[in-house]
């Protein structure tokens, strides 16, 4: 892993970026990729002479790192990439799923037409991405990164259009979170998952919010029941 | 209290905070007492006379409000306080019921009985509010009795939602100072949630919760002009 060369290639592409931002930002896809282990701890002198920078942008990305909860302080002892219990990971799953509900019921009256088809545009991209992994077939043991971000993208599209600034604020917070526990849970014994969200797209598209509501309440319960029975790893 | 006085108060608290963080605190602190009028103006080149601070953490703090829908600007006139908008409240409300809902739900199996004993000294002061009508006392004790059942949910996720949603209950109290004629009802619905808790009934609790927080503004809808903000203020300064 080079992260200096990442830091470099980024800095390059976004020339507007502050340095402290483009560390966190390279930080935080090494952790998004398991780059970074759970568990792992972070020497922040250490990645200051990686990065070949001050140690101030470096103590201001990890700080924010911590607000986001990938990172944490342990006392005496330093910053720890954090470690998702299954306890955790459960309660974000309750929460989201809380929160999903809610916005699909309110954006199931105000999508437009368009706005459908770019969600069922969406679920096709989720099922094209899984065979091209071929995790339908296999028992795939991480989502990949991928198919986990066009997941997200199908899920926070619907939260988008629910247009309610005070969900979109909280689901937002989550996504790095979401994003983490993919790395680490598997959620392929869902054999239905492609499926799922057609079906999720089918139930937006009635424009009725207790149909919306009920859809994406179900799909993220059936998720949660998979991940409590074994798949936690 | 004069806001150079309350900001020096803030440095001294904690000297680390950003000079942005400390005027955002105190801007919004103004904006929830209902200090400034809605739609009114809000001069940066005052504020900085007032603070003796330079413009930067002014606008940077400026920013921030209007990020979280506090303040508004409109391009070569300015920025302005944002009025309390129906639809806005509506936002809020459904996604308070919703996670209130979802911590009663997990709080009826969490709870133990000293918290329940704490719940039912909330209900007494909530209640003891409600009879003498007492606006702030009701706002307060409102507040200790929702956010007492939130922690009982021991959901981290759902509790550090609920803390950024505080700010905006306060500022939408006066919702519920307008709708006052609703008083005996809503002491009903904390009574219900107690026992609904008491009897650990899960279904009981979700209902009863839900209803208390979506019910109130369809009330309001009913049976008030409040569309009017300047209005809506002189209720709550009388």
């Amino acid at each position: 892993m080079d992260l200096k060369k990442e830091l470099k290639n980024y800095l390059k592409e976004n020339k507007n970026i502050k340095l402290s931002d483009a560390i966190f930002d390279v930080l935080l896809s090494a952790i998004l990729m398991g780059k970074l282990a759970p568990d792992a701890k972070i020497n922040m002198l250490n990645l200051s002479n990686t990065f070949e920078v001050s140690i101030s942008p470096i103590k201001y990305a990890v700080l924010k790192l911590n607000d986001i909860g990938l990172v944490q302080f342990n006392k005496n002892k330093g910053a720890f990439i954090t470690i998702f219990d299954k306890q955790d990971y459960m309660d974000m799953f309750y929460f989201r799923m809380t929160l999903e509900a809610l916005a699909a019921s309110q954006a199931a009256t105000l999508m437009t037409t368009e706005e459908l088809r770019e969600l069922f545009s969406l679920a096709k991209k989720i099922e094209k991405l899984s065979n091209d992994f071929g995790i339908s077939e296999s028992d795939f043991p991480i989502l990949p990164m991928e198919v986990s971000k066009a997941d997200i993208h199908f899920h926070s599209y619907v939260v988008e259009h629910s247009k309610n600034p005070y969900l979109i604020k909280q689901y937002k917070k989550l996504y790095p979170k979401i994003y983490f526990s993919h790395r680490f849970v598997t959620v392929i014994e869902n054999l239905n998952y492609i499926d799922e969200h057609y079906c999720l797209a089918y139930s937006m598209m009635s424009r009725d919010p207790d149909v919306a509501h009920s859809a994406f309440l179900h799909h993220t319960r059936i998720a949660l029941y998979f991940y409590e029975q074994k798949s936690y790893s | 209290m004069n806001m150079a006085i309350s900001m020096a108060e803030k440095i001294r608290e904690n000297p680390f905070k950003s000079l942005t963080n400390i005027i955002y605190e105190l801007l919004l602190e103004k904006i929830v007492s209902y200090d400034y009028l809605p739609d009114s103006k809000l001069s940066v080149a005052d504020l900085s006379n007032e603070l003796s601070v330079s413009k930067t953490p002014i606008k940077q703090a400026i920013a921030m409000l209007e990020e979280d829908g506090f303040v508004y600007t409109v391009k070569n006139k300015g920025t302005f306080f944002s009025p309390f908008e129906f639809s806005d409240y509506i936002n809020f409300l459904k996604l308070r019921a919703t996670l209130e809902t979802a911590a009663i739900s997990k709080a009826v199996f969490n709870i133990n009985t000293t918290e329940l004993n704490q719940i039912h000294l909330y209900l007494k002061d909530l209640l003891y509010a409600y009879d003498q009508a007492n606006y702030s006392l009701i706002f307060s004790s409102e507040e200790n009795f929702h956010s007492f059942i939130v922690k009982c949910s021991k959901n981290q996720y759902i509790i550090e939602a609920y803390n950024d949603l505080r700010i905006y209950i306060k500022r939408f109290r006066i919702y519920v100072a307008i709708s006052k004629n609703h008083y005996k009802m809503t002491q009903d619905y904390h009574r219900y949630i107690y026992e609904a808790l008491l009897i650990k009934d899960q279904k009981f609790c979700e209902t009863v919760m839900k209803n208390h927080l979506e019910i109130g503004p369809q009330l309001i809808l009913n049976d008030s002009d409040i569309y009017n903000n300047r209005e809506m203020m002189k209720i709550l300064k009388k």
